[in-house]
């Protein structure tokens, strides 16, 4: 098929992710799966404010102590058509995905 | 009945795998330099290992897997990468300098030269590896290990001061030579608190197809057999206090080891006391090659197995093969082997977070262990006191270098 | 892919590798996905190898473990198992091939000619 490309999703892993501003949203951690007429396909991408301390301490943070840390857990989901693959080495959200967050 | 005996079985090959030329150099060390006062060092270094331990044979028990493989699977890639570098590193020293304890109970047994000895060691334990099962390794070479009781007789005999001992056991301060004191205490506590022991011990519990109705049996295993182990390296550290503390010295060598047993219980002592080096030395020889065998095997995902042939498990068997090649290069390379002992197990203590806390991580992970993930205690004990070997590895390593 | 494994890096990245008859064969180092205009990013396989996993820490390692493996395997490429080969298991991923007729064992194979069997001989 014309205009396709194939890409390595783990050097993916850890990469920030910009804005429109240049600001970073964060860094991509989890990419959720789904199949979709027979093929897997990503629906989304998860990014994470530190995705090393939420890979590495996941299940640390559940921990009684880690609990009551005030570590921020936010987690964000960018739809598949919202990440803009073009530019492996500045990743960054699509026009129309600005346009929506505005 | 069978339970028990399993209990039994597992007791006597834990005591038999405990001591080894790190627990026997650094407790003589502690002795020699400061009587009774650092026989706390070995108690909670004991009580830390009696706890991983316990922990990694659960783990198998529980989630089936080992220790390297789950460390893969839930920390990824590169993060595997880095623990196994760290050590490989430390693992590697430990080894030269076991192979040089080996070589040097040779060298007392016969008066040929240490270095002669160490490509005879690395050739038994090869091939001990290559033709062995893992029942002969777990089972025969400990079993053997068993004469490293010879050091509770001697200290009994020896008439040790019970007071002052009962005193060392709460730690304090010391007199005199604060950074060597501190120094020992890490080499202590990195020689109780070997990595690859507990590593190795979850990939035996999966070579004897463990379960969850072997939580009891690894308990008492664990807690009794880690207990006796930790008492022998006591009874070292009595022999020392008794033996070589009068005269206020160091350990110099392996001859001043040998000393220990040989003052107080005379020829059939210096005699027990080579076959208890020889045989800890060797038995942890193949402990060591195997345990990072079975790191590499399990983190990368190939055919592994001590009881599989060599030819079904080509890339695990040359593993080991070239593992013991360069431990034997590291026992040749002419480092002191006591000067090299004590290094490498400061190196273990001052290490010991990078595979003790992701592994703490593990054992909180219901994924993998379901209602038996760890107590507030058991995470308690082990994270403090690795945190604390690595604090104290950091501060004293670089002061004994300056100091020497 | 049979079964349907929800995350990637949870599920599949770094799991361990069977093949039809349960012996180990490597583990998942790589991912790769197929990026087409307008439509979403379809996985095509998953690729096996100190090379791909080498990649995630320093190209340069990577570079290096390549020109050896190369040289001792003659393999170009790291190796790919198809997304559809797959079954997505509990706790590993299977394929149904024997691992020794696939090149992911040719280190493996390597060193029980050259060595172990040599050595036999």
């Amino acid at each position: 098929m014309s205009g396709e490309r194939e890409i390595h999703l783990e050097r993916l892993l850890g990469r920030r992710v910009h804005d429109n501003q240049g600001r970073v949203i964060g860094r991509i951690e989890e990419f959720q799966l789904a199949v979709v007429d027979g093929e897997t396909i990503i629906a989304e991408f998860h990014l994470g404010p530190d995705a090393l301390w939420e890979r590495l301490g996941g299940a640390a943070l559940h921990l009684p102590f880690f609990r009551s840390l005030p570590v921020r857990r936010k987690r964000q989901r960018i739809a598949w058509r919202h990440m803009d693959l073009s530019d492996l080495t500045y990743l960054c959200l699509t026009r129309d995905a600005q346009a929506e967050q505005h | 009945m069978k339970r028990v005996l399993q209990i039994a079985l597992g007791i006597v090959t834990s005591v038999g795998g405990f001591l080894e030329i790190g627990s026997i150099a650094t407790a003589a060390q502690a002795g020699a330099g400061f009587g009774y006062r650092l026989a706390w060092s070995i108690v909670i270094g004991t009580a830390c290992i009696a706890f991983l331990v316990e922990m990694s044979g659960r783990f198998a028990a529980c989630s089936g897997r080992t220790i390297p493989d789950a460390l893969r699977e839930r920390f990824g890639g590169p993060a595997f990468l880095a623990v196994l570098a760290v050590m490989l590193c430390v693992s590697i020293l430990v080894l030269g300098a076991e192979m040089g304890g080996a070589s040097a109970a040779l060298q007392l047994a016969t008066g040929i030269a240490l270095r002669w000895w160490v490509v005879p060691i690395a050739l038994l334990a090869w091939l001990i590896l290559w033709r062995g099962t893992f029942g002969i390794i777990e089972n025969g070479v400990s079993l053997l290990g068993l004469v490293t009781v010879v050091f509770v007789v001697a200290a009994l005999h020896g008439g040790p001061d019970y007071r002052a001992f009962a005193h060392g056991l709460v730690p304090r301060l010391p007199a005199h030579r604060p950074a060597h004191y501190w120094f020992v205490a890490v080499s202590v506590l990195g020689a109780s608190i070997s990595p690859y022991l507990y590593y190795f011990y979850s990939s035996g519990a999966i070579e004897d197809k463990w379960d969850v109705s072997y939580l009891a049996v690894n308990r008492w295993v664990a807690g009794i057999g880690m207990g006796f182990g930790g008492l022998l390296s006591l009874a070292v550290l009595v022999c020392a206090a008794i033996v070589l503390g009068p005269s206020g010295g160091d350990v110099q060598g392996y001859r001043d080891l040998s000393r220990l047993t040989t003052t107080i219980l005379g020829r059939p002592g210096f005699w027990l006391f080579v076959a208890a080096l020889g045989i800890a030395c060797l038995g942890a020889t193949l402990e060591i090659a195997l345990s990072l065998a079975y790191l590499l095997a399990q983190g990368f995902g190939w055919e592994w197995g001590e009881d599989l042939e060599p030819r079904r498990s080509a890339r695990f068997s040359i593993t080991y093969s070239i593992i013991i090649a360069i431990g034997a290069v590291i026992a040749l390379a002419g480092a002191d082997p006591l000067t090299l002992t004590n290094l490498s197990m400061a190196l273990t203590a001052a290490s010991l977070p990078v595979g003790v806390l992701p592994f703490l991580v593990l054992m909180n992970d219901r994924a993998y262990l379901g209602d038996h993930t760890n107590g507030l205690l058991g995470n308690v004990v082990v994270l403090v006191i690795s945190l604390l070997a690595m604090v104290l590895g950091v501060i004293s390593i670089p002061l004994q270098i300056a100091g020497s | 892919m049979i079964g349907h494994p929800e995350h990637l890096v949870a599920d599949v990245l770094d799991e361990q590798l069977v093949d039809g008859t349960h012996r180990n064969a490597g583990r998942v180092d790589g991912v790769i996905a197929a990026i087409r205009p307008g439509r979403p990013p379809r996985i095509v396989a998953v690729e096996v190898g100190a090379v791909t996993l080498a990649a995630r820490v320093s190209r340069r390692l990577a570079a290096w473990i390549a020109r050896a493996d190369r040289r001792l395997t003659g393999r170009q490429a790291p190796v790919r198992i198809p997304w559809d080969a797959l079954r997505y298991r509990d706790r590993y991923l299977q394929f149904d091939a024997d691992v020794d007729a696939t090149p992911i064992n040719a280190v493996e194979q390597w060193l029980r000619v050259h060595v172990i069997e040599r050595g036999r001989r």
